[in-house]
């Protein structure tokens, strides 16, 4: 229950920050910043895929009603980030055997490995969010630029946050 | 925690996935279903008064840019008033006439509370709705060219689908030639636009100044909207001019809601005609 509670609140904290202060940023077409992708990539490596969906799905549509978007765009990839979240773990950490509370992080997982998830993880939810947002693959370089891009900035966010924010210290 | 078999477990992961799926593509798909939606609304009159102390805060950081864009309209504005006066004496108008002029078109002013430029579909929110006159489908401009169209409206409140949206298409035309197109934004730059459909044998130059259609429904003719960048062939049949915009969106603070006086009488002329075609 002490989980769950530390839960609501890093939801509660996170959604503020997207909606206070990324939704406002307007840096063009090509670089949305979305830090909040980093709520589903705190939960520990064994927590269920289905309950990341479903967090995935309430941090969505919660997000989609606050912020003046399409509804449903970041909805449909955050619950994709949550169906492969657990799936990219495994396959970057071959060593694969955690105990229960271990998060994912700089130091369970090495700086090298957990930026590599950290870019997956973005990328999966980037897919879906730039492919249904432009619903089309007519555009498709100019689509894939924008992915890129935006890849680009939130992993650099994601990292930032987790690194001064969320990082266990001894 | 449940005893089931690790297949059956996983079925069942995969079918959670696809129910949230689909809720989240119905979402997308059912939209403006969506936005009218009660529990949207509950939360978009709590959210308008934030988004209201937010952008009323950004505006006055800008304050110095808003009064030299204001001062330089109202030069503008003198300019044709005197020049109207000078007509209106050279012609000796009755006052029948400049009933005819006036009935046209009005202007109700609004302040942007809400605005994007970096999605495809951009909205705008801005601070008048029902009370004030607006309706939907009414178009939306400022001092620098059009801005959107209303799309839905409230007591108070109207949300605009700007111009600055991929699924949104304009007419606007020439200003030299009066040639008319459709005016679309691709989704990339907030400050470009095209204007396609242009028949080959119009001539065109780099410079040249696009202005709202005289065809158009829901803007006053004749604004200028931006200027002419470049143009290319398209399927060898149309020329698609690259359109600078006069409009910065990142910095639209006042506009203008059209209201134009027989627009809903000519909508209903043209619905009329369409149901006796089909």
């Amino acid at each position: 229950m002490n989980d769950f509670l530390k839960y609501i609140l890093r939801f509660v904290v996170i959604m503020a920050g997207q909606l206070l202060l990324f939704e406002g940023l307007n840096l063009g077409t090509f670089l949305y910043p979305m830090p909040y992708i980093l709520f589903l990539l705190l939960f520990p490596c064994t927590y269920p895929a289905w309950l990341l969906m479903l967090w995935g799905f309430v941090f969505g549509v919660g997000l989609d009603m606050l912020s003046a978007g399409v509804m449903g765009l970041h909805t449909a990839s955050f619950v994709m980030l949550g169906a492969m979240r657990n799936n990219l773990i495994k396959l970057i950490v071959v060593k694969g055997v955690f105990d229960d509370l271990s998060v994912p992080g700089f130091r369970s997982f090495g700086f090298a490995r957990y930026t590599l998830f950290v870019l997956m993880s973005v990328f999966v939810h980037h897919l879906v969010y730039f492919n249904l947002e432009s619903f089309s693959f007519f555009l498709f370089w100019q689509t894939f630029a924008r992915l890129l891009s935006s890849l680009a900035l939130n992993v650099f966010l994601v990292l930032l946050f987790k690194r001064t924010f969320f990082e266990q210290r001894r | 925690m449940f005893n089931i078999s690790p297949l059956l477990r996983k079925l069942l992961v995969l079918l959670l996935f696809l129910v949230l799926q689909a809720g989240a593509v119905v979402m997308l798909v059912n939209n403006s279903y969506f936005q009218q939606n009660a529990i949207l609304n509950f939360i978009r009159a709590r959210q308008i008064s934030w988004w209201e102390k937010r952008s009323s805060w950004v505006a006055f950081t800008q304050l110095k840019e808003i009064n030299q864009q204001l001062s330089l309209e109202n030069n503008r504005l003198l300019n044709e008033i005197s020049r109207l006066a000078d007509l209106s004496t050279e012609r000796n108008l009755q006052s029948e006439d400049f009933i005819a002029l006036r009935d046209s078109f009005s202007y109700i002013p609004a302040r942007v509370i809400r605005n994007s430029v970096n999605r495809q579909h951009n909205f705008l929110v801005i601070d008048k709705g029902i009370q004030d006159g607006l309706e939907q489908d009414m178009g939306v401009i400022s001092s620098r060219g059009i801005v959107g169209v209303v799309s839905h409206v409230s007591d108070h409140y109207a949300l605009v689908i700007s111009l600055l949206n991929t699924q949104q298409h304009f007419t606007a035309e020439l200003k030299k030639s009066g040639t008319f197109g459709t005016l679309r934004w691709d989704g990339v730059d907030y400050r470009r636009v095209f204007l396609s459909e242009i028949p080959q044998h119009i001539e065109i130059s780099v410079g040249d100044t696009v202005v709202s259609s005289v065809f158009s429904l829901v803007f006053p003719p004749g604004i200028p909207l931006g200027y002419v960048k470049s143009g290319s062939l398209k399927r060898g049949t149309f020329l698609e001019l690259e359109v600078e915009l006069f409009e910065d969106f990142k910095s639209l603070h006042y506009v203008n809601v059209v209201s134009r006086y027989g627009a809903m009488e000519i909508r209903q002329l043209i619905e009329n005609l369409q149901e006796e075609n089909l």
